[in-house]
């Protein structure tokens, strides 16, 4: 009993703060002096653009291909430093010009990257496993000045807190994330919730996720994106993921992209 | 507050507190995922075909990716056969079984080994022998709670 409503505190608590956005290495590296490397492949086609939840104007699509480096180090078990950082390959959008028609902005080049520091809490049951987290974060402007910028080129601090486990079988992670930016920006906070099933194609490791996440900016935006994910293990080195995920719900503050979708590809080594 | 938010927020805790209860009912202390007779039977059948072995009951080992500290780890250990199984260390998540290979003669060092696992991420809880053909357990003892 004591349990259960440890574990209904955990929640609500969880559900006010957090952030866990590291796809394949999460978990992973757990061992002292562990490291690795990660690059993700994401493209997103948002189809039209809104204002708060309506479409103002149908069929002004955004295109956005992004490479993001990323990297973790493992001091001691329970201390890590990541970094992300995100170039912009090719980010295409139309916006109304005015005069009935489309104006065609364009973005590219490095975005602005991120410093974290995961500090977490391992525990080892019969059965299970799992962590909890804190991890403050800092954002570096490093974007440029572009027709319009993915990434804002501010300075940024956040906070995360994150809940995860694994069984046997099943996989869950939980994470609240809070952001505030130096300039212009809203504060943003994102909740995520990713649920696993393990599977062993071929005699390799995998995990089937169904994922969803929330994300709120304090000028009204709200976004719930949802889908699939698969994560596989193909040797002890290398590991890869690849994720849908659709835009179920979207509603933007200001004039902005949306009801979309979004494909990740994440290639991730540890050592 | 209108009425999508209140879904999204519903539709989170509702998953959250499900996955709660799936955790609690199939993988803490006291309701172990794996039965301990199925990890003895495992543990057995084991010892019985393998020569040359340790083999180790291992807390938390449910993740083969999560664990693979334990097989860089370990495998370092200068008793162990890296050139059996892979670097010397095969994982069972399922039975939370840990099997180290031995160099012919060799005798583990379960200081080292315990160190090796716990450096790993993971509580090692017990090794296992046969005696006249019935399991014998040995609990480690605690030398450091896991962070």
């Amino acid at each position: 009993m004591c349990r259960r409503i440890g574990a209904f505190i955990t929640l609500l608590f969880s559900l006010l703060v957090l952030l866990g956005d590291e796809p394949v290495m999460n978990m992973m590296p757990r061992w002292d002096n562990g490291w690795g490397l990660q690059l993700i492949d994401e493209y997103r086609h948002e189809k039209d653009l809104l204002l708060d939840d309506r479409t103002a104007y149908s069929g002004f699509t955004e295109d956005v291909h992004l490479l993001h480096f990323q990297g973790v180090y493992t001091w001691d078990r329970s201390i890590r430093l990541t970094y992300k950082l995100p170039y912009v390959l090719d980010a295409r959008r139309e916006m109304p010009d005015g005069r009935g028609g489309k104006r065609v902005e364009h973005d590219n080049g490095i975005g602005d990257a991120t410093l974290a520091l995961p500090l977490k809490k391992y525990f080892n049951l019969d059965g299970r496993s799992g962590s909890w987290m804190f991890k403050p974060m800092l954002r570096i402007p490093l974007a440029g000045n572009d027709d319009y910028e993915i990434y804002d080129n501010e300075w940024g601090g956040g906070l995360g807190l994150g809940y995860e486990f694994e069984m046997s079988r099943f996989a869950f992670t939980s994470s609240v994330g809070f952001w505030a930016f130096d300039g212009e920006d809203p504060s943003e906070i994102h909740l995520t919730l990713d649920l696993g099933y393990k599977i062993e194609p071929f005699g390799t490791n995998s995990t089937l996720y169904w994922e969803t996440d929330f994300h709120y900016e304090d000028d009204g935006s709200e976004t719930l994106l949802s889908g699939p994910a698969i994560y596989w293990n193909f040797n002890d080195i290398t590991h890869m993921r690849l994720e849908w995920k659709h835009d179920f719900y979207d509603k933007q503050g200001k004039l902005d992209h949306g009801n979309g979708d979004r494909i990740l590809l994440s290639l991730g080594l540890v050592f | 507050m209108n009425l999508v938010r209140k879904s999204i927020i519903l539709v989170f805790s509702s998953m959250f507190l499900l996955s709660f209860e799936v955790a609690s009912s199939h993988g803490a202390d006291g309701d172990p995922d794996v039965k301990q007779e199925v990890r003895n039977l495992a543990a057995v059948k084991k010892l019985k075909e393998s020569k040359d072995i340790s083999l180790l009951y291992v807390k938390g080992l449910v993740c083969p990716s999560c664990a693979l500290g334990i097989r860089i780890k370990v495998g370092k250990l200068p008793f162990v056969d890296s050139a059996r199984y892979k670097r010397g260390v095969d994982m069972d998540s399922k039975a939370q079984l840990l099997t180290v290979a031995l160099l012919p003669g060799a005798k583990p060092d379960n200081g080292k080994m315990i160190k090796a696992i716990t450096d790993a991420g993971y509580e090692p809880a017990e090794w296992y022998s046969l005696d006249k053909g019935k399991l014998k357990a040995h609990p480690f003892a605690v030398t450091k709670k896991s962070k």
